[in-house]
C-alpha cells in the first residue's frame, strides 16, 4: 500500500482554512469542557470521600452525597462529554465534508448558551430541585432549553454535511450524524415519559435506564468511534482496513442500541421481557464492538508500536479497547447469570465509567491532542505531561472499574437475598469505596495536567521550534528505517 | 477574541501565525490525506463469530422472555416470590375472620345511630323506646324490618306485650344499602336474636319497594305485611359473604 504520500498543496490550503474557521468555536468547547471535567473530577473525589466518611459534612445539605454525586455525573456528561463531543464532531464533519464553517460567531454564542443552561441545571441540583433520575437530574424546566440549545449547536454539523463537496460519506460522518439525531429523540422521549403526570412509577425508572444506555452507546460512543475511525487511518497513513466491516459495525450499533438499557431492572416489577430484550441487545452489541476493534487493529497492523509515540493514536487506541471491554462488562451485568448478582450494586457505576471515561473520554483526549495543534498553530508544550495524563487517567479509571466490580460481587449476594438487612450489603461494599476516592484523585491530577497544557495552547504558549510534533516518548534516533523516514513527520 | 470570519483570500496573521505557508501549518502540512476506506471483504470467521453472537443473544431472549406477557415480571422457571417485606409502622393488616363477623362489626358501627333510643344493649327504655332484643318485629321476617327503615313509624305499636307511642324516624335516606344491610343484620343477630342475614341485594329490593313512601307506617299497615315475609335475595355463606358455591374472590 503506497498511501503514505504527502497531500497536494491545495488540500493543505483547504485544511488550513477549515481549521482556521473552526478555531474559536473549538477552543471554546474544548476549554469549557475541560473546565467541567476538572470540576467533575473534583466532585467525584469529594463525593467518594463522603461515601467513605458519611459524617464528613454533617449539617451541610449542599455537600451531601445525594447532591454531590448527581452534580459530578451531570457535569461529566453535559459539561464535559457533550461539549468535547461538539468540538470533535464539528471538526471531523468539517474536515470530512471539505467544508469551511461559515458562522463561527453564532456557534460560540450557542456554546455560551449551552454552558449557561448546564450551569443552571447543576445549580438546580445543588439547591435540591433535582429530579433524582440518574443522568436526568436537572430540574424539569431545564429540559426544553437544553434541547433547543443542543439543536442550535448540532444544526451546523448537519448543515456542513448537507453542503459537503466530497459526495461519498466516510464512516465517521455516519457515526456523527447518528449521534446528533439520536440525542433529541431519546432526550425528548425520556423527559416526556418521566415528567408526565401519572404513568407507572416503576416504568419511569426503566425508561431512565433506557436513556442512560442510549446516551452511552448511541450519543457518546458514535462520536468517539467516528474520531478513532479518523485518527487511526490518519496517523498511520493507511486506509481503514475494511469498509464493509466498518459498515457492519455502524449499522449493528444503530440497530441494537435502542433495545438496551432496561436490563438494569431485571427481576424488578416490570414485564419480564423488557429486561430480557435489553440483555439480549447488550449481547448483540458485541458485534459492533468486535467489528470496530478488529478493523482498527488491522488498520494499524505492523504500526501498532506507533501508539507508543503518537498521543492521539495512543488515547484513541486505548479508547477502542476500552469500548470492547465496556461492552463485554455490560453483557455481564445485563444478563441473568452474573447480572443477578451485580445489578443494583456499585458495579453498575464502575462499568458505566469504563464506557464514559475509559472509552469516550480517552478517545476525546486523543482527538483533542490531534486537533488543537492544527487550529492554534503550535505544538503541545510537553510530551511528558501527556504521558502523565495518559497513565494517571488509565490507572484511575482502571482502579475504579476493577474495585467497583469487586464491591459489586461482595454486595450482590446480600442484596439478592431478602432475608439479609440492606445495611449489611452497604457494609460489604464499603472497604472498596476507598479505591473510588483514590481513582478520582488520580483522574483529577491527570486532568489538571491536561487543562494546564490546553491553557498554554490557548494563550499561544505552545512549542514553536522545528522539532516536529510533540510525542509521548522521544523516538530513538535509529528507530526509523529508511522507508520510515518520511513517516517521521507524519505523527501527532 | 478576534472572531472575524475567515477569508480565504487573505492570510490572517492573528494567533501567532507567521506569513510563510511552509511554516504556518506544520501540523496541517505533515498530515496524511483524509482517510479512505479499504475494501477488504469481511472474512468468513468474522461472519461466523457474528452469527454465534446472534445465536447467543437470541437464545437468551428465547429462554427468559416470560412469554412476552405484559403482566409477568419474572422469567425464570421455579420462580418463587419473596414474602411481602415487613416494614415497622407499615404492617398491612389482613383480616382473616369470617365474613359474617366483619359484617356484624360494621353493622355495630352503624348501630351507633340507633343506640341513642334503642340503647347499646338493644333493650330500649321502658315506656319510651321499644326494645330490639327479642322483638317479634325484628327477628321474624326481614321484610317488616326493611319496610320500617324507609318512612319510619308514627303512632302506637305493641312490642313484646307493651304499647309504645312515639316516632321512629326514617333511615333510608341517610344510610346506604350496604350500611342498612349491615345494621339490619346486626339487630337481627345480636342480644340473643337469631334472625337471618340481610344482604345489600335484599335492601335494594326494599328500597325499590318502599323507598318512595313518604307517609310513616302505622301498626295496622305494618301488620298487613306477613310476619314471616322475607326480603327476596340470594342467601350467602357466613364464612365468605358469597353465594354458596361461588368461587372465592382473589382479594
Amino acid at each position: 500500500m503506497t498511501t503514505d504520500t504527502l497531500p497536494a498543496v491545495d488540500d493543505v490550503h483547504l485544511r488550513a482554512r477549515i481549521d482556521r474557521s473552526l478555531r474559536f468555536p473549538l477552543l471554546f468547547f474544548f476549554t469549557s469542557a475541560a473546565g467541567w471535567l476538572c470540576l467533575s473530577s473534583l466532585l467525584g473525589f469529594v463525593s467518594a470521600l463522603t461515601l467513605n466518611v458519611p459524617e464528613l459534612f454533617d449539617g451541610l445539605p449542599y455537600l451531601q452525597y445525594g447532591r454531590l454525586y448527581p452534580i459530578h455525573l451531570n457535569a461529566l456528561v453535559y459539561g464535559w462529554a457533550m461539549q468535547a463531543g461538539f468540538g470533535v464532531a464539528l471538526w471531523l464533519m468539517a474536515r470530512l465534508s471539505r467544508n469551511v464553517l461559515r458562522n463561527p460567531v453564532t456557534l460560540v454564542v450557542a456554546g455560551h448558551v449551552w454552558n449557561l443552561v448546564v450551569s443552571v441545571g447543576l445549580l438546580s441540583i445543588l439547591f435540591g430541585w433535582g429530579t433524582s433520575m440518574p443522568w436526568l437530574d436537572f430540574h424539569k424546566g431545564i429540559c426544553p432549553v437544553l434541547l433547543i440549545s443542543y439543536i442550535s449547536i448540532v444544526i451546523w454539523i448537519v448543515g456542513m454535511f448537507a453542503s459537503r463537496s466530497e459526495k461519498s460519506a466516510f464512516v465517521s460522518q455516519l457515526y456523527i450524524l447518528a449521534s446528533v439525531f439520536w440525542f433529541p429523540w431519546i432526550y425528548l422521549t425520556a423527559n416526556g415519559f418521566i415528567h408526565q403526570d401519572g404513568g407507572a412509577a416503576v416504568m419511569k425508572s426503566a425508561v431512565n435506564s433506557w436513556y442512560i444506555s442510549n446516551m452511552i452507546y448511541m450519543v457518546l460512543a458514535p462520536i468517539a468511534l467516528g474520531a478513532s475511525y479518523y485518527i487511526v487511518p490518519k496517523v498511520t497513513g493507511r486506509p481503514v482496513f475494511s469498509y464493509a466491516l466498518a459498515n457492519i459495525g455502524f449499522w449493528s450499533l444503530v440497530l441494537f442500541t435502542g433495545w438496551t438499557g432496561m436490563s438494569r431492572y431485571m427481576g424488578g416489577p416490570i414485564p419480564a421481557w423488557l429486561p430480557t430484550v435489553g440483555g439480549a441487545a447488550s449481547i448483540f452489541l458485541l458485534i459492533p464492538a468486535l467489528a470496530v476493534v478488529y478493523n482498527q487493529v488491522k488498520t494499524m497492523e505492523g504500526k501498532l508500536a506507533w501508539a507508543n509515540y503518537s498521543p492521539a493514536l495512543r488515547f484513541a487506541f486505548f479508547g477502542s479497547i476500552a469500548f470492547l471491554v465496556g461492552v463485554a462488562l455490560n453483557v455481564m451485568i445485563s444478563t441473568l447469570p452474573v447480572g443477578k448478582t451485580l445489578q443494583l450494586t456499585q458495579a453498575q457505576g464502575g462499568i458505566d465509567l469504563v464506557a464514559i471515561y475509559g472509552f469516550f473520554t480517552m478517545t476525546m483526549f486523543g482527538a483533542i491532542y490531534f486537533i488543537v495543534p492544527r487550529i492554534v498553530g503550535c505544538e503541545w508544550p510537553n510530551g511528558q505531561m501527556i504521558r502523565f495524563h495518559f497513565w494517571f487517567s488509565a490507572y484511575g479509571v482502571g482502579a475504579i472499574a476493577a474495585f467497583m466490580i469487586f464491591a459489586g460481587l461482595a454486595q450482590g449476594h446480600v442484596i439478592a437475598n431478602y432475608t439479609e438487612e440492606f445495611i449489611t450489603a452497604v457494609e460489604r461494599g464499603k472497604p472498596y469505596l476507598a479505591a473510588l476516592a483514590i481513582g478520582w484523585f488520580l483522574i483529577g491530577l491527570s486532568n489538571l495536567s491536561f487543562i494546564a497544557q490546553l491553557g498554554l495552547m490557548v494563550i499561544r504558549r505552545g512549542r514553536r521550534d522545528d522539532e516536529g510534533p510533540t510525542l509521548i516518548h522521544k523516538k530513538p534516533e535509529d528507530y526509523f528505517t529508511h522507508e520510515l523516514v518520511t513517516e517521521k513527520a507524519a505523527q501527532a | 477574541m478576534n472572531e472575524e470570519l475567515p477569508n480565504p483570500e487573505t492570510t490572517h496573521l492573528d494567533y501567532g501565525e507567521r506569513s510563510s505557508v511552509a511554516e504556518i501549518h506544520a501540523a496541517v502540512q505533515r498530515e496524511k490525506r483524509e482517510p479512505l476506506a479499504g475494501f477488504q471483504p469481511v472474512s468468513m470467521v468474522a461472519i461466523v463469530i457474528a452469527g454465534l453472537i446472534l445465536v447467543l443473544g437470541g437464545s437468551y431472549l428465547g429462554a427468559y422472555n416470560g412469554g412476552f406477557d405484559l403482566k409477568r415480571s419474572y422469567a425464570v422457571a421455579n420462580y418463587e416470590a419473596a414474602p411481602r417485606p415487613v416494614i415497622p409502622g407499615f404492617e398491612v393488616k389482613v383480616d382473616n375472620r369470617p365474613w359474617i363477623d366483619r359484617w356484624m362489626e360494621a353493622g355495630k358501627e352503624v348501630y351507633a345511630t340507633c343506640a341513642a333510643c334503642h340503647q347499646p344493649n338493644g333493650n330500649g327504655l321502658v315506656g319510651q323506646f321499644p326494645p330490639l332484643a327479642g322483638s317479634e318485629w325484628v327477628v321474624n321476617g326481614s321484610e317488616r324490618v326493611g319496610a320500617i327503615m324507609f318512612p319510619g313509624i308514627l303512632g302506637s305499636i305493641n312490642v313484646k306485650g307493651q304499647v309504645y307511642n312515639g316516632v321512629m324516624p326514617a333511615q333510608g335516606a341517610l344510610l346506604s344499602d350496604k350500611q342498612l344491610a349491615q345494621v339490619m343484620t346486626y339487630i337481627r343477630r345480636s342480644w340473643g336474636n337469631n334472625g337471618s342475614i340481610v344482604t345489600e341485594e335484599m335492601v335494594k329490593y326494599a328500597r325499590d319497594k318502599y323507598g318512595s313512601r313518604v307517609q310513616p307506617w302505622s301498626e295496622a299497615e305494618l301488620l298487613a305485611i306477613p310476619g314471616d315475609a322475607m326480603l327476596p335475595g340470594a342467601e350467602v355463606d357466613p364464612l365468605t359473604g358469597l353465594e354458596p358455591g361461588a368461587a372465592p374472590a382473589g382479594s
